[in-house]
C-alpha cells in the first residue's frame, strides 16, 4: 500500500502559520491528507484553516500522540532546530522542504535521524505523495494521479513533469518522491528503490537523477549486488551540462570525473536499467512495459 | 564561496594553523622590501598554477618586482590577476597532504591525510589508495582512530605531534566556519622540522554565509561581471551561458526541469542560448526580468518556459511573462509549458497572449513545438 506515506500517516506542518505554511496547509487538506496538527514557537492557541497550531512538537504530540510524520516549512536557518525537536520527540517521517539548508545542519540531522531510526527526505525537496491517498509535501496533487508505478527523483520539478507525463497517458503512480537537490540528503535513490521493493502496489520504478553526486551510480551498484526484481527506467538531467558551472542545485555540478551523466548511465545501464534520453520516451518505455 | 589562498590563510592562523610570512599586493604599488629568496603567488581560484606560470620566485627586489608585474599582466587559466602573495621561501623537507570534505555517500565529514602531498589528491587517490589515511566524523573527530591511523605512516614524533594538533585546529575550523572543503597542499615539514601550511584551499558553504559574513574578502570576478549575468545576479536568478551560436532562450522553473530542457533542445538538434532557473518563491517580477533577459537578448530567436506550479505559482508567473512580452517581445516565438498550483488562471493569460501552450504534454512536446514555429516563421 504505497510506501512512506500511506492512509496511516498523520501529518503535522512545522512553520504552519507562515506564508508557505498556511498555502500548503490548504492544498494537504484539499488533497485529503490527514493533517492534524501545526507548530510556530509563540503562536500557539491559533489555528490554520482549522488546524490547531502548538508552540513546541511535544506540546502538539501531547494532545495528537498519532502524528508520525512532519513536514518542515520553516527558513533555512531554523531547518537544524525545527527538524531536531520532530526527531527527539519520536516523529518517523521528517520531510525536509527548505532549500538552502547549510550542509552541516544537513549532516547533522541526518546523523541524529540515523540513531533515532527515522526517516528524513530532503531537504531541499518537494516532499512525497502517494495519489489519491494522501501527501506529505508541496506538489500540486492533481497532476499525479493512483496507480503502480514509483518515481524517485532529485529534481521537484522533474517529479512533476514526470507525475503529469505518466498521469496524462493514463499510468498511474503508486508513491512519488523528490529525494531533494543538495550534496547530503536524508533518503537516497537507494534507499527509495528498496522501499519500492518490497511494495506490493508498485509494479515499475522511474528513477530520475541529475549530473553531479554519485546516488544514482551506488543506487546502480545496489540492483547489481542484490537483483531488482521490478522493472527500472531512468532519466538522467544535464547531460550536456558544461563542466564546473553550478546548474542551479547545489549537488548538480560537474568537476573532473565525479559524477557526469554519462558515469551515472553506464553504471544504470550495467545493472539492466533502461536509460532514456528525453523525458518523454519515459513514457514510451512504460507504456511498452504495462502493456507486456 | 571559494577564498583565495591569502584570505584562506588568514582564517588559518585564527585557527592557530602555521602559515608562512606574507605579504599581500593588490596592485604593482603595494610591493615593499621583503625577505629573499621569496615566492611570488597569483590569487586566482584555480589549482595547478604553478604550471600557468602563475607563480615565480626571486632572489633580490628587483626579481620580486619583475614577477609582480608579470603576473598582475598575465592570465592564469583565463582569470585575471587581482591579487598576489608574496610569501618567504620555506625550505621544504617534505610535503603532506591533508584535507577535509564533505562526503556525500557517507553523509559525513570526511579527513583526508598523506605524507605524499605536493600533488593532486584524485590523483593519488586514483593512482596509490593506500597511500592516504581517510576518516568520516561529523562535529568531532575520534581521537583513538585518528592516533591510529596516523600512527600506520611511522612519522617522525614531534612532527606527529605537530600534525595531530594541525588536524585538530583544522576540524574545529571546518566546522566553525561552516567549510565544505578545505585543504593544506602541500603541508610542508621545513628545515626546523616544523609543519607550515605553504598553500590554502578553503571553499565556504553559501547556504551558511548568514552565519560566517565576518570575512573581510576582495571583490569576486563574479560581482564583477556585467551585462546579463550581472542583471541575472541582481534579479536573484540562476543564469548560466550556454551556446555562443545558439539562438534558444530557456526559463525553467527548477534546476532539474531546466538541464532536462537545455539536453532537449539539444537532442532534437536545437541550440540553446542559455540555461536560467527562476528557483523558488518566484513573484510576477522576478518572472518579468527573466523574460525581458531573453527578449532583450539579440541573439534569441525563440523561448521555451518549462515552469510548475510546486512551490511557486503559475498564475503569478504568467503576470510576469505577460508584462514582459508586452513591454519587450518584438517577434520571438514563445512556447509556454506550465501546469501546477493555478494552471487554468495561468493557461487563460496566455491564451490571451496569443502565445504557442503545451498543457499536457512532455517537455520534448514543448521543445518540438518551438522547433517546429520557429522554422515555419
Amino acid at each position: 500500500m504505497a510506501i512512506l506515506v500511506n492512509n496511516e500517516t498523520k501529518a503535522m506542518i512545522q512553520g504552519i502559520t507562515g506564508k508557505q505554511g498556511m498555502y500548503h496547509t490548504k492544498k494537504m487538506l484539499e488533497y485529503g491528507s490527514d493533517l492534524v496538527a501545526g507548530v510556530t514557537p509563540n503562536k500557539g492557541g491559533q489555528n490554520v484553516e482549522g488546524v490547531p497550531v502548538y508552540n513546541t512538537v511535544k506540546e502538539a504530540l501531547e494532545k495528537h500522540p498519532e502524528i508520525n510524520a512532519s513536514l518542515i516549512l520553516v527558513p533555512a536557518k531554523f531547518v537544524k532546530a525545527s527538524a531536531t525537536e520532530a526527531i527527539e520527540a519520536g516523529i518517523k517521517l521528517v520531510v525536509l522542504i527548505t532549500e538552502f539548508v547549510p550542509v552541516h545542519d544537513s549532516m547533522e540531522i541526518v546523523e541524529l535521524a540515523n540513531e533515532n531510526g527515522v526517516k528524513i527526505v530532503g531537504p531541499n525537496t518537494i516532499g512525497v505523495i502517494s495519489p489519491g491517498i494522501s501527501k506529505v509535501g508541496i506538489m500540486p496533487g492533481y497532476i499525479y494521479s493512483k496507480g503502480n508505478v514509483g518515481i524517485i527523483s532529485r529534481s521537484g520539478t522533474l517529479t512533476h513533469e514526470m507525475g503529469s507525463n505518466l498521469t496524462h497517458n493514463g499510468i498511474g503512480q503508486s508513491t512519488c518522491i523528490g529525494i531533494g537537490g543538495d550534496p547530503v540528503i536524508g533518503m537516497t535513490h537507494r534507499e527509495a528503490l528498496e522501499l519500492f521493493r518490497d511494495d506490493e502496489d508498485t509494479k515499475a520504478v522511474v528513477l530520475i537523477g541529475e549530473i553531479g553526486g554519485v546516488g544514482e551510480e551506488l543506487a546502480a551498484q545496489y540492483m547489481i549486488d542484490n537483483g531488482y526484481t521490478k522493472p527500472v527506467y531512468a532519466f538522467i538531467a544535464g547531460r550536456t551540462a558544461p563542466e564546473g558551472k553550478k546548474m542551479g542545485h547545489a549537488g548538480a555540478i560537474v568537476s573532473g570525473n565525479m559524477g557526469t551523466a554519462k558515469s551515472k548511465i553506464t553504471m544504470l545501464n550495467k545493472a539492466g536499467v533502461q536509460v532514456a534520453d528525453t523525458l518523454g520516451q519515459v513514457v514510451d518505455m512504460l507504456k511498452g512495459a504495462l502493456v507486456k | 564561496m571559494d577564498f583565495y589562498e591569502f584570505e584562506g590563510k588568514n582564517v588559518f592562523r585564527k585557527y592557530n594553523i602555521k602559515t608562512s610570512e606574507e605579504m599581500l599586493l593588490t596592485s604593482p604599488s603595494d610591493l615593499k622590501e621583503f625577505t629573499y629568496p621569496c615566492v611570488v603567488k597569483s590569487q586566482v581560484l584555480s589549482g595547478k598554477r604553478g604550471k600557468a606560470g602563475g607563480i615565480k620566485f626571486a632572489h633580490n627586489y628587483e626579481e620580486m618586482e619583475e614577477a609582480v608585474k608579470e603576473i598582475f599582466e598575465m592570465e592564469v587559466y583565463g582569470n585575471k590577476v587581482d591579487a598576489i602573495l608574496v610569501a618567504e621561501m620555506i625550505d621544504i623537507a617534505k610535503e603532506y597532504y591533508l584535507g577535509i570534505t564533505i562526503d556525500p555517500i557517507n553523509k559525513q565529514s570526511l579527513l583526508m591525510f598523506s605524507p605524499y602531498g605536493g600533488m593532486e589528491i584524485e590523483e593519488l587517490a586514483e593512482d596509490e589508495p593506500d597511500k592516504i589515511f581517510k576518516m568520516n566524523f561529523t562535529s568531532e573527530i575520534d581521537k583513538d582512530v585518528l592516533l591510529e591511523g596516523i600512527g600506520e605512516f611511522n612519522l617522525d614524533e614531534n612532527i606527529e605531534k605537530q600534525l595531530i594538533e594541525i588536524i585538530e585546529n583544522l576540524v574545529i575550523l571546518f566546522n566553525g566556519v561552516d567549510a565544505t572543503t578545505v585543504e593544506i597542499n602541500p603541508l610542508a615539514v621545513d628545515g626546523d622540522n616544523n609543519l607550515i601550511a605553504i598553500d590554502a584551499k578553503l571553499v565556504i558553504d553559501d547556504n551558511a554565509m548568514f552565519r560566517q559574513d565576518k570575512y573581510q574578502l576582495i571583490d569576486r570576478e563574479e560581482d564583477k561581471a556585467d551585462g546579463v549575468n550581472k542583471k541575472a545576479k541582481d534579479a536573484d536568478l540562476i543564469y548560466v551561458d550556454l551556446d555562443d551560436d545558439g539562438n534558444i532562450g530557456l526559463i525553467a522553473g527548477g534546476a532539474g526541469i531546466g538541464m532536462a530542457t537545455m539536453d532537449t533542445i539539444r537532442y532534437y538538434g536545437g541550440k540553446p542560448v542559455n540555461f536560467l532557473d527562476l528557483g523558488g518563491g518566484v513573484t510576477s517580477e522576478k518572472t518579468k526580468k527573466a523574460m525581458e533577459l531573453l527578449l532583450t537578448n539579440k541573439k534569441v530567436d525563440g523561448i521555451v518556459v518549462n515552469i510548475f506550479g510546486g512551490i511557486n505559482n503559475c498564475e503569478v508567473m504568467a503576470k510576469g511573462i505577460k508584462s514582459a512580452v508586452e513591454e519587450f517581445g518584438e517577434n520571438q516565438t514563445v512556447v509556454v509549458k506550465s501546469r501546477g498550483h493555478s494552471q487554468e488562471e495561468g493557461w487563460a493569460i496566455y491564451e490571451e497572449l496569443g502565445i504557442h501552450q503545451v498543457k499536457h504534454g512532455t517537455t520534448d512536446d514543448a521543445v518540438n513545438l518551438l522547433l517546429e514555429k520557429m522554422e515555419v516563421r
